[in-house]
């Protein structure tokens, strides 16, 4: 509480030592000598008394007070808060009255939760001017206008009974304030401010409650470094007028709560999908939109908390998706939760399957953001926060859409799945030579077009008829890197093919009749001893734009090692483990460029922690077989036609409402 | 930059433009600049309006101009007569075209894919040939405002134009725009580059043999990542295979040129006998590749500069002053 004061008339006056202890207790009146006769007390606010130099022993005299002489001792300065400083009295039984000090001070009272105990209280008033780490009020950054979760804002009534010319009104002081700051009345509607002031006056007998939200989260001046942004701060001034002067006033510094984005594997409240979403999942609380927009829900929003004092509340971050339809407002509607933007100004962000957070590590309780460098302005806003910083930047902008959860997702604490081709390639290959040429892989992008593809069709090179398939004849291939130069039984190996014997890949470079010569350990692979009779074929177009790099095209492995390499950093090995998930990728030039995943990518995966990993069932009984054996818990469902087919999988397809625990603190951290 | 600077400078340019000697000399300025100091030459040029186009038409296919000087001169044509339908192009709601399917998914980086074959149809039927052109030779930033589109429509945008100039004369235009952009960027540091330099390689350009066998060791490094070597020498991999392939469809007049290729880059002296081959051929097209693809594209033969059309009239049929 903050109180203007104006000093008048300077009286002090020394109570007892005529008095003496044991004498009878003595009233002390103050009041208004209207000069001709009259003492009227009726305009006197309230007063108390103090000891010089001591504690206050009382309050709220109002207009009178009775001093016991037995327990008050010494000399006093009678403070009375008076409505006006005109002709002061005070009378009483004291026999050596000298001067007192009336001052004219009336208190106004705005309250939030500073100290951050959940209640907005007398304990609030300290240091709620200014906003530290350490105390300080919150505002939430929310465009709607549900007064859950919102900031409450306390006018305390001002006792003004007795004056009739006065005005409480609230002032927006600052530019951010009066452009951010929204306040809301208990009914919902919205507090008129013109030129930042807001007369509330009728409500002064009462008292008010409002709640605050901010429409921004930044103080975002694109001309300043980042470290210089920050979270967006605001002061409220409550006024109080009379006779046309300011008489008090108090002051409420609140701070904007930052977005928290949960980490993927935490606890799951809510999972919102569009009508495309599959129907077989055990999610306990799927929230099913028919949107008629898009079905990329990832996109379209972020589900974040904002942590304040002792409570968390949900904020759904608007990424401005130009196909979102209706998911974002009936998202909010649903379940009443509040609604921001990610951005000012209308910025479109529309990407927010390239923004992940990891569990909680050391050093980061809130868990690492994680972004692809197709497109990195997340980064600029969470390093704004302040509590999700240092993002992880990995490569993705050699994917057509270009978002890490195509290549990267968080299972558990301790575990991340990676998309790899070469575990694919690894799984066909073991299919191929196991003999299972009959089974199938979901293999493809386009909707119209079968998506059951054998085996074969995958990974072996078409012959002119049948694939490019044969054994290794006697005496076998030794284990050196030599270049080799083996006689085959047909004539289907060509210049330029990859072959594959055992774990070794081989290139060839000539061929002369039936017998070919090959360049050994290619791609990386170790030249080692290939039996009499080990099953050969040439990899298909698809597997060398996966596996082989530095041919004539781009290749994926390459860019999933660094992706690897550049988690490896940021998640060493050590504490997490890395599971390879069996993915193949395909190069498309026009009109997006880049790779997108022409097997189902199981990888961009929707972890609801005590249900299930949900991924895109592959259609391929290796893969099924290898994803149960390695994710705990998981559960295919079929996304092919809604999801694949317009390059995105499960993750893509669902936004997801987590919980963050609420210790600790963001603003103890 | 300081914006006192920044003004002086933009003054600078302002008054350069102003007193240039001729219309020839602000194309071969525009020609040769890129970005918003090619747009400011430009709208400069455009903005003489109708007063400028008997002499720009001219110098559109004065045989003593250059190709670029023509194109420049060509692309100010079409802006002056067609300002008012490229905006409405760069403007157009493409889901709401009549012919939209509504009924199908977009993909997760919006439309752009699904949308291809109503391009193709709507830039056919525009003919902005020079501004499809304009949009891959320049970095003008003058593309579609549909942000339906999503966030792709920067990278799609050329690439719609390109797909409008397939087949048509002015896809000349094309391939010499390209290949400019490629000798500004030898590195090929720019993804746009890559992707105008795969364009030329898959299609076959074999005006841009020279182009893509100066380049061919910056493509290689780019598929071999240094984060992906033990050394600078291994990032080579592949590169000989890569060269192999362009002789494919490289022309005897380009043998020269590649052998000193070969000779400045030792990894490929096993390629010197194919140069033999390649010299001794008398025809000036490659013979048919017997292991041909599925899919794969014939070589495009060099190609004429095309005469000057608006859409599908020509100019001289527009302005007798072009006759």
């Amino acid at each position: 509480m903050e109180v203007l004061t104006r000093d008048y008339n300077e009286v002090s006056v020394l109570i007892s030592n005529e008095v003496g202890a044991g004498s009878a207790p003595f009233p002390v009146i103050l009041g208004h000598d209207d000069g001709v006769g009259g003492v009227h007390t009726d305009k006197i606010y309230s007063c108390y008394i103090l000891e010089l130099g001591g504690p206050t022993v009382s309050r709220d005299m109002d207009g009178g007070y009775t001093i016991d002489p037995g327990t008050v001792t010494g000399l006093y300065t009678v403070v009375a808060y008076m409505a006006s400083s005109n002709n002061p009295y005070i009378s009483g039984l004291c026999t050596n009255q000298h001067t007192a000090t009336f001052r004219v001070f009336l208190s106004v009272d705005l309250d939030a939760d500073v100290d951050r105990n959940g209640i907005v209280d007398s304990s609030d008033d300290l240091g709620e001017e200014s906003w530290t780490n350490n105390r300080g009020a919150f505002a939430i950054a929310a465009f709607t206008n549900y007064l859950d979760g919102l900031t409450k804002l306390v006018v305390q009534p001002p006792d003004v009974s007795s004056f009739t010319n006065y005005t409480l009104r609230l002032r927006k002081v600052d530019t951010n304030t009066q452009g951010c700051l929204k306040l809301y009345k208990p009914d919902g509607t919205e507090l008129v401010f013109t030129s930042g002031l807001a007369d509330i006056s009728s409500i002064a007998s009462t008292g008010l409650t409002l709640y605050a939200s901010s429409l921004s989260m930044w103080s975002y001046d694109t001309t300043l470094s980042l470290e210089n942004a920050h979270l967006l701060q605001y002061k409220m001034n409550l006024e109080l007028i009379i006779d046309g002067g300011l008489v008090a006033s108090d002051t409420v510094t609140l701070c904007t709560a930052p977005f928290i984005i949960p980490s993927e594997i935490a606890p799951v409240e809510a999972v919102y999908v569009t009508d495309r979403f599959p129907t077989n999942t055990s999610i306990a609380n799927l929230r099913c939109i028919d949107n008629e927009g898009d079905v990329w829900a990832q996109d379209f929003v972020k589900i974040a908390p904002c942590h304040t004092s002792n409570s968390i509340t949900q904020v759904v971050i608007d990424l401005l998706h130009p196909d979102k339809g209706y998911f974002v407002p009936m998202v909010c509607e649903n379940d009443k939760l509040q609604f921001a933007g990610w951005l000012r100004g209308g910025e479109n962000v529309a990407n927010g399957g390239n923004l992940m957070i990891s569990p909680p590590i050391a050093g980061y309780p809130y868990g690492r953001p994680i972004v692809g460098d197709k497109d990195t302005s997340f980064t600029n806003y969470l390093e704004m926060c302040k509590i999700q910083t240092n993002a992880v930047i990995t490569e993705t902008s050699w994917l057509m859409v270009g978002h890490i959860d195509e290549v990267i997702m968080f299972a558990d604490t301790n575990k991340i799945l990676y998309a790899d081709p070469w575990k694919a390639a690894n799984l066909l290959h073991d299919e191929i030579v196991a003999g299972h040429l009959t089974n199938e892989i979901w293999f493809g992008t386009e909707m119209g077009e079968s998506r059951w593809k054998t085996i074969p069709e995958v990974a072996i090179a078409a012959a002119v008829s049948g694939y490019k398939t044969n054994t290794i004849l006697s005496p076998g291939l030794a284990a050196n890197t030599n270049d080799a130069t083996l006689a085959f039984s047909n004539l289907v190996f060509e210049i330029g093919d990859y072959l594959r014997v055992d774990n070794e890949i081989l290139k060839v470079t000539a061929t002369n009749g039936y017998n070919v010569t090959m360049k050994r350990a290619q791609a990386s692979t170790i030249a080692t001893s290939h039996a009499n009779g080990t099953i050969t074929y040439a990899l298909s177009e698809n597997l060398i734009e996966n596996i082989i790099p530095g041919d004539e095209k781009p290749c994926v492995a390459p860019h999933i090692i660094n992706v690897t390499n550049i988690m490896a950093h940021a998640f060493p090995p050590s504490s997490f483990g890395y599971i390879s998930i069996p993915v193949l990728f395909h190069y498309k030039t026009s009109p997006g460029i880049g790779f997108v995943a022409i097997s189902a990518n199981a990888c961009n995966c929707l972890v609801v922690p005590g249900d299930h990993v949900y991924y895109s069932y592959t259609g391929c009984t290796a893969f099924e077989q290898y994803i149960g054996s390695v994710v705990s818990n998981a559960s295919p469902v079929d996304v092919w036609l809604n999801y694949h087919c317009g390059f995105g999988e499960v993750h893509c397809g669902s936004a997801t409402r987590r919980t963050i625990p609420t210790s600790p603190a963001w603003w103890t951290y | 930059m300081n914006k006192y600077i920044s003004l002086a400078i933009s003054f600078l340019s302002v008054i350069s433009i102003t007193h240039a000697a001729s219309l020839s000399e602000l194309l071969k300025q525009a020609a040769t600049n890129d970005g918003k100091t090619y747009l400011e030459i430009r709208n400069e040029i455009v903005s003489m309006g109708n007063n400028a186009l008997p002499e720009l038409c001219r110098l559109a296919t004065n045989q003593n101009e250059s190709w670029n000087v023509h194109l420049a001169a060509r692309i100010c044509v079409e802006r002056i007569c067609s300002s008012n339908r490229i905006a409405v192009l760069r403007q157009k709601e493409w889901l709401k075209d009549p012919e939209f399917d509504k009924t199908q998914s977009i993909p997760i980086n919006g439309p752009v894919n699904v949308i291809v074959p109503l391009v193709t149809k709507r830039f056919k039927e525009e003919g902005l040939w020079y501004y499809y052109v304009e949009m891959n030779w320049k970095n003008t930033g003058e593309g579609s405002t549909d942000r339906k589109l999503g966030n792709s429509r920067f990278e799609v945008w050329p690439i719609y134009g390109k797909i409008g100039l397939d087949g048509e004369p002015e896809y000349f235009y094309y391939v010499k725009s390209a290949i400019d952009r490629l000798q500004l960027d030898p590195e090929l540091k720019s993804k746009e580059n890559r992707r105008m330099f795969e364009f030329l390689k898959n299609e076959k350009i074999m005006d841009a043999m020279p182009t893509l066998i100066k380049n061919s060791i910056s493509y290689s490094k780019s598929l071999n990542p240094l984060y992906m070597q033990r050394d600078e020498s291994d990032r080579l991999r592949g590169n000989n295979e890569f060269v192999e392939s362009l002789l494919q469809f490289a022309a005897p007049s380009d043998a020269d040129t590649i052998l000193k290729h070969i000779d400045a880059n030792q990894h490929l002296g096993t390629l010197r006998p194919k140069i033999e081959e390649l010299k001794q051929r008398k025809d000036l097209m490659p013979p048919p590749n017997p292991r041909k693809k599925k899919g794969e594209r014939d070589p495009i033969p060099p190609m004429k500069e095309p005469s000057f059309r608006l859409g599908q009239k020509s100019i001289g049929d527009i302005f007798p002053f072009a006759k």
